[in-house]
């Protein structure tokens, strides 16, 4: 290759200076591909499961003493971002001093987030 | 299909794929994405010019051959190829290891000028003196003007102390002269760069890394090879003078300025050299 054909294919500036560099379409196809390709890893990321711990929520808080405050739970990433509580559904009819086990049947949890394990919580009213 | 889908993404494919991600989107899911965009833009900056741009092939090639493998439940070669995937990444940080390193060093020294110049203390001062400077300009175009060749090497923020190694160390006072008889062609310390540290003549007969870009003009020999080479890995800027020619040229981020005069080489070395200059990419 000449000199006559770096000056063709490369960019010359007003000074004399040349620089070997690639067309401004091709940059922005990139630009554009690495945009959807990072759409496509978003939403793949977004669809995986993963785990977290969320708090357990009782009505009237002061009341009961629970043995965990927060269970690890699994989900797909978008679940387990919205998700942010556990509620816990009691038992009619608890008094003070009463102890109870509560299963996940007593347990809400957010939409697309279930435990990781057996769930085995015990409630203790105080009040 | 399904069930490719479902071994691809571990989990499972959920038919809500498309859908359940958009159903609390935010503007910190966008921002989000974008980041990911700007990081994929950086790689394919990075690998464009380099060896990676030929590996990125065979990389895509094995992620082929893996898809296949799931698709078609063929064990063994899932299992060959789905191990390469495994170590694959501890695989190429070391063959891309000089690479990454100056990717580093460059988002490092980027990030660093950007604070500076955010907090209001970006600097006009040249990174070395004026004399200096003109010392070299002089040299070079006497160099030019007799068909010399030259090599010479300003380092700024990446140190060069494995190349100065490969040369001899003068610590001298940078003078025109100095330099041209460096280069004189019997002298034997011509053959190689001359590493400019601080505003002094540090070191001679340096070898530099060659550049591995396919795109170079055949008509640049090694000099102009090894310019580019050490550009690629470092912020130095490289002044060539090329033997056959007298022509000057400057190497810079990975990327040849060719066809200088003394008087648009001294400009462009004075823009280059100014302290927390932008970073032209």
């Amino acid at each position: 290759m000449n000199r006559k054909n770096i000056e063709q294919e490369n960019e010359r500036f007003d000074n004399g200076e040349y620089a070997v560099r690639r067309s401004r379409r091709a940059n922005i196809i990139a630009a554009v591909v690495c945009l959807v390709l990072a759409f496509c890893v978003w939403l793949v990321v977004m669809n995986t499961q993963d785990t977290a711990y969320l708090p357990v929520e009782v009505p009237e808080g002061g009341a009961y003493v629970l043995s965990m405050t927060s269970l690890e739970v699994k989900g797909t990433v978008t679940a387990i971002k919205d998700a942010d509580r556990i509620r816990v559904k009691l038992p009619e009819g608890l008094q003070p001093g009463d102890e109870v086990v509560l299963t996940e049947q007593n347990l809400i949890f957010p939409d697309g987030v279930r435990p990781v394990e057996d769930v085995y919580l015990i409630v203790k009213v105080v009040k | 299909m399904k069930q490719f889908f479902d071994r691809l993404f571990f989990g499972g494919f959920s038919s809500n794929f498309f859908t359940e991600p958009f159903r609390s989107f935010t503007w910190r899911d966008v921002l989000d994405i974008l980041c990911f965009a700007l990081l994929f833009y950086a790689m394919y900056l990075f690998i464009r010019d380099r060896r990676a741009g030929k590996l990125l092939g065979g990389i895509l090639f094995v992620a082929a051959v893996f898809a296949v493998s799931e698709l078609l439940q063929m064990y063994a070669l899932r299992y060959v190829f789905g191990s390469f995937f495994g170590y694959g990444f501890i695989l190429l940080a070391i063959i891309f290891q000089p690479e990454v390193r100056a990717a580093m060093e460059r988002a490092g020294s980027a990030s660093f000028r950007g604070l500076k110049s955010s907090i209001g203390v970006e600097s006009r001062e040249l990174e070395i003196s004026p004399t200096a400077v003109d010392a070299v300009v002089e040299a070079v175009k006497n160099m030019s003007f007799a068909k010399t060749g030259a090599l010479i090497v300003f380092e700024r923020s990446t140190k060069l102390g494995e190349y100065i190694q490969t040369g001899t160390t003068i610590n001298a006072d940078l003078t025109p002269k100095l330099l041209q008889a460096v280069f004189f062609e019997k002298a034997p310390l011509h053959d190689g760069a001359v590493v400019i540290r601080g505003g002094r003549l540090f070191a001679a007969g340096c070898y530099l890394p060659l550049s591995d870009k396919p795109d170079i003009s055949k008509d640049l020999g090694t000099r102009h090879r090894a310019a580019i080479g050490l550009s690629e890995q470092s912020d130095a800027i490289v002044v060539v003078v090329s033997e056959e020619t007298g022509t000057i040229s400057i190497a810079y981020r990975g990327e040849l300025f060719r066809e200088f005069t003394s008087v648009s080489l001294r400009r462009k070395l004075f823009e280059l050299l100014r302290k927390e200059d932008r970073v032209e990419q």
